[in-house]
C-alpha cells in the first residue's frame, strides 16, 4: 500500500483553512490511484506507522522541514555541520537509525502549496526507458565513470571545461546523473579543476527536461530547509516534473577514483535496484541496506562518514515510480 | 603506531594526490568505531567488534569562481599499523 503521512495541524497553521481543504480533496483523487491519506502529529509518526503497516508499503512525507520536520542529528564528522538532517527517523522503527526498515520518502512544498498539490497530483505514474545524462567536477571523472556506467552511460560532461553556460539538459534525458559541489547558501552546483571552481548548474538549465529521475552527489544536493524552488536545485527538478530525488541534506563524501564509496557507492546501488525494475522507494532503501553490508565486508567497520552518508542521504518525489518496461535492456 | 607518525604517512599521501592541501595541517584524532547490534540485524549480519583507527582531516577555505567560498575537506581512515584505508573529500 501507498501512504500519504500528513500533520493537518502543522499543515493548517502554514496553509490555512482552505489549504487543507484544497489537499483534502487532492487527496480523494490520487486515493483512486492507491495513495492513501494518514492523518497523524508528526512527532509520533514513527510510533503510528508501526500500528499498520507491512512489508513493502511506501510512505510519503508530505511538506518540508516545518511540516514535518526533518530529524536533526549530531553530525559524526569534523566538518562544518553541526547537524546531519534526515528522513531516518521515520524509515527506522527503532533508535537504531542508519538503516531504514520502512520506504519513505518526502514531498517538499517548497513554501508552495501549488508547487506541492503538483507533486501530489502527479504520484503513480512510471518512467519511461531514455537516455542517462551525467555531469561531473574534473577532478572526480574516473569516479563519476564508474557510477554512470551503472546507467550505461558512455559520455559524461565534465567540469570545467563545461559550465552552466555551456551544459544542455534536454527533455530527451530521463536518468540524470550529478557529482559536483554543492552549497548550502547559493542555489548552483559546481565543478572543480584543483583550487578553480566554476558554476557547472543553475536553476535556469532545467527549464527543458520534463521527466526523470535524479541522482546527486552534491553536498547540500537535498538541502530545502527555508528553501523556495528558485533557491535549491533539488525543488526545481521536482516542479520540472523529475519523479524522485536522490540527495544528501548536507556535506556529502565521495573518493576521487573508484572503487565507489560513500556517496557514490548510495548513488550506484540506487541506480542498479531501479535499472532491474525496483520502484524508486524500494531502490533506496535497498540502496541503504547494502551499501552498509559492502563497507562492513569491504573495510570491517563503519568510519564516520559512511555513518554520515547513511543518515544524510534523503529521497523526495513519488517513491513508487519505475521504470515502465520494467528491466533496464543493457546496451551491447 | 604514534600519532606523529601517523600525520607523516597521511601528509606525504595527501601532498601527492592532493597538492593544494600541502600547507595544511591536519587534525588527527584516535577513534573506536562501533555500531550497535541492532543495525546488524536489520540486515541479517553478525555484528563486528569495534575498531580502533585514525582520522585525519584536512580543511582549507577556497573561493568559488562565483565569488563564494567553502570549505574543501579532505579525510583519510588510516589503521593503528598505519595503512591508509580511504581517502574521501567533501563535495
Amino acid at each position: 500500500m501507498n501512504y500519504l503521512i500528513w500533520d493537518k495541524k502543522r499543515f493548517e497553521k502554514k496553509f490555512g483553512k482552505k489549504g487543507v481543504e484544497i489537499t483534502d480533496a487532492l487527496f480523494d483523487k490520487v486515493e483512486e490511484k492507491g495513495f492513501i491519506p494518514v492523518q497523524c502529529e508528526s512527532e509520533k509518526i514513527s510510533e503510528f506507522l508501526k500500528e499498520f503497516e507491512r512489508l513493502g508499503d511506501h510512505f510519503i512525507l508530505i511538506g518540508g522541514d516545518d511540516l514535518i520536520p526533518f530529524g536533526k542529528i549530531k553530525n559524526p564528522c569534523d566538518d562544518g555541520d553541526k547537524y546531519v538532517y534526515t528522513d531516518n527517523i521515520y524509515s527506522s522503527s527503532d533508535k537504531d537509525i542508519l538503516l531504514p526498515e520502512r520506504i519513505v520518502s518526502r514531498l517538499p512544498d517548497g513554501d508552495d502549496i501549488n508547487f506541492l498539490h503538483f507533486l501530489i497530483e502527479n504520484l503513480g505514474s512510471d518512467l519511461k526507458e531514455k537516455e542517462p545524462f551525467g555531469y561531473t567536477a574534473k577532478v572526480w571523472t574516473l569516479a563519476s565513470k564508474e557510477v554512470f556506467r551503472t546507467i550505461n552511460g558512455k559520455d559524461i560532461f565534465i567540469s570545467p571545461p563545461t559550465d552552466y553556460k555551456t551544459i544542455k539538459l534536454n527533455s530527451n534525458e530521463r536518468f540524470f546523473y550529478f557529482n559536483l559541489h554543492g552549497s548550502d547558501e547559493t542555489p548552483f552546483w559546481y565543478g572543480q579543476e584543483g583550487g578553480v571552481y566554476p558554476v557547472a548548474l543553475k536553476p535556469e538549465n532545467l527549464n527543458e527536461i520534463e521527466d526523470g529521475i535524479v541522482a546527486s552527489e552534491a553536498c547540500y544536493g537535498a538541502y530545502i530547509i527555508g528553501k523556495k524552488i528558485d533557491e535549491a536545485l533539488s525543488l526545481k527538478f521536482l516542479s520540472k516534473g523529475v519523479k524522485s530525488f536522490v540527495g544528501s541534506t548536507t556535506i556529502a563524501y565521495g573518493p576521487s577514483k573508484p572503487p565507489s564509496t560513500e556517496a557514490d557507492l548510495i548513488v550506484k546501488i540506487f541506480f542498479e535496484e531501479f535499472l532491474n525494475g525496483k520502484t524508486s522507494g524500494e531502490s533506496f532503501y535497498i540502496a541503504k541496506n547494502k551499501f552498509f553490508k559492502t563497507m562492513i565486508k569491504n573495510q570491517g567497520f563503519l568510519d564516520e562518514d559512511d555513518k554520515k552518508t547513511l543518515l544524510q542521504f534523503v529521497l523526495y518525489g513519488d517513491p513508487t515510480t519505475r521504470l515502465k518496461e520494467g528491466k533496464w535492456k543493457k546496451r551491447k | 603506531m604514534e600519532k606523529k607518525e601517523i600525520e607523516k604517512i597521511v601528509k606525504k599521501k595527501i601532498m601527492e594526490d592532493y597538492p593544494e592541501f600541502s600547507d595544511v595541517k591536519p587534525s588527527i584524532s584516535e577513534k573506536i568505531l562501533e555500531i550497535s547490534e541492532g543495525e546488524f540485524k536489520k540486515v541479517k549480519m553478525k555484528p563486528v567488534s569495534p575498531k580502533k583507527v585514525w582520522i585525519a582531516v584536512f580543511k582549507k577555505v577556497f573561493q568559488r569562481d562565483d565569488g563564494s567560498k567553502m570549505v574543501k575537506i579532505v579525510r583519510a581512515t588510516v589503521s593503528k599499523d598505519g595503512e591508509i584505508i580511504k581517502i574521501t573529500e567533501s563535495h
